[in-house]
């Protein structure tokens, strides 16, 4: 009697412990694949940073990004693919003065594990920005100031207009 | 009449001295001495109910004197790491060996336990990444799920573990169990790019400390190799 008593004891205590939730979350700041940090600068004066009016950022067959008047921006790379490509359009409101110029980005890529719960990210390495060449264009060149991104506490990119 | 009642007295005479003969002012009993072996029930138990767990466990302990037991445990454990983001599987056979000790003081016939012991735990093992999510902040290009297949072989790991339990018999030399255990990681194969996510005998390991628990319920039975006796002397 006593024997069928503690066994069903014992398999309600092993279906309860059973049904915990394992208790391990992603932190809100843990490190994640960075996204690219780019400033805006006045070809003119490098020094100096300057606002793109009305900027809308979009890579080919993806949404629009809308920044606003801004001269810092973050936008994600692929993290599947070595090369992305971004459409980036002042005077975005205006129907006659908006001004699209293309700028491809090529990387290799590392998967970095950060703990059982956070999972993997992705780094970016040797990051390299080329403008498409095209006739009326708004961005005169960009720099590549950190060629290497694992976090977004830096601008990796410097684009002069 | 007469040899009726000699045959009547020497049969109780003789039968008294089977169970137990009561001198003047002790007690003698017999005490079971054997090789105990068992399972667990609480691994076959989530083999059965768990999709992500595969595993057994066989046990024997030997017991030395009244209260002290050699012990060892042999198992072999499955156990998939299944979340959104990745899924990880850990495979291998283990190995434990250490003592218990009974804490707990019997009324004469009866062989309950309640123990403490200690092992030292050894696991070989395996781990296997089938798939993965690439952690980002935004959502902008679709999740990147990579099911590019990740193994790490010949992995192995030691631990230091505390146990504490009991043991109760319910038909004559078989006992049903459970016990809880607190371990410490001695050491572990370090990996590349990837955390020993669990151990077979150890189970799951954690992020910031080298320790870990179990739990778990058994059957066994006693398999008796020879009696000691023993005098309790009685106030």
């Amino acid at each position: 009697m006593h024997a069928s008593k503690f066994f069903c004891i014992a398999l309600l205590s092993f279906f309860f412990l059973t049904s915990c939730e394992r208790d391990d979350i992603c932190p809100e700041n843990a490190p994640r694949t960075p996204q690219l940090v780019i400033q805006f600068f006045d070809v003119d004066n490098p020094e100096v940073l300057k606002n793109v009016k009305d900027l809308v950022v979009q890579s080919p067959d993806h949404d629009f990004l809308d920044f606003g008047t801004t001269s810092e921006i973050k936008i994600p790379l692929k993290s599947d693919e070595n090369i992305t490509k971004y459409n980036f359009i002042k005077n975005a409101e205006s129907d006659d003065d908006a001004n699209s110029d293309q700028l491809i980005f090529d990387y290799s890529r590392e998967n970095e594990f950060i703990d059982r719960a956070c999972g993997f990210r992705v780094i970016y390495l040797d990051l390299q920005s080329t403008l498409v060449e095209e006739a009326d264009e708004w961005i005169q060149s960009s720099l590549v100031q950190q060629s290497n991104i694992n976090n977004e506490n830096e601008t990796h990119l410097y684009i002069y207009h | 009449m007469k040899h009726i009642s000699i045959f009547i007295i020497s049969s109780l005479l003789f039968i008294s001295q089977l169970s137990f003969a009561q001198t003047q002012d002790s007690i003698t009993y017999k005490e079971r001495y054997g090789l105990t072996i068992g399972t667990d029930l609480s691994k076959l138990g989530r083999s059965l109910f768990d999709d992500d767990y595969q595993g057994f466990e066989v046990f024997g302990d030997y017991r030395l004197t009244k209260n002290l037991y050699i012990a060892a445990e042999i198992g072999n454990e499955e156990d998939t790491y299944n979340e959104e983001n990745l899924v990880s599987t850990a495979k291998g056979s283990y190995i434990k060996a250490g003592v218990n000790y009974n804490v707990y003081e019997n009324w004469i016939g009866m062989q309950n336990i309640i123990y403490i012991g200690a092992r030292a735990g050894f696991a070989s093992f395996n781990q296997n990444i089938e798939e993965y999510t690439v952690s980002s902040s935004e959502h902008y290009f679709d999740p990147d799920v990579r099911n590019e297949t990740k193994k790490f072989d010949k992995l192995t790991a030691s631990w230091v573990e505390m146990k504490a339990g009991i043991r109760v018999e319910v038909l004559k030399n078989l006992y049903l169990g459970a016990h809880v255990q607190l371990k410490v990681e001695v050491s572990s194969t370090e990996l590349n790019n990837f955390d020993n996510l669990y151990i077979p005998g150890f189970n799951r390991t954690y992020d910031s400390s080298s320790v870990g628990t179990g739990w778990g319920y058994s059957i066994s039975y006693m398999i008796p190799l020879f009696t000691k006796t023993r005098v309790q002397k009685i106030d």
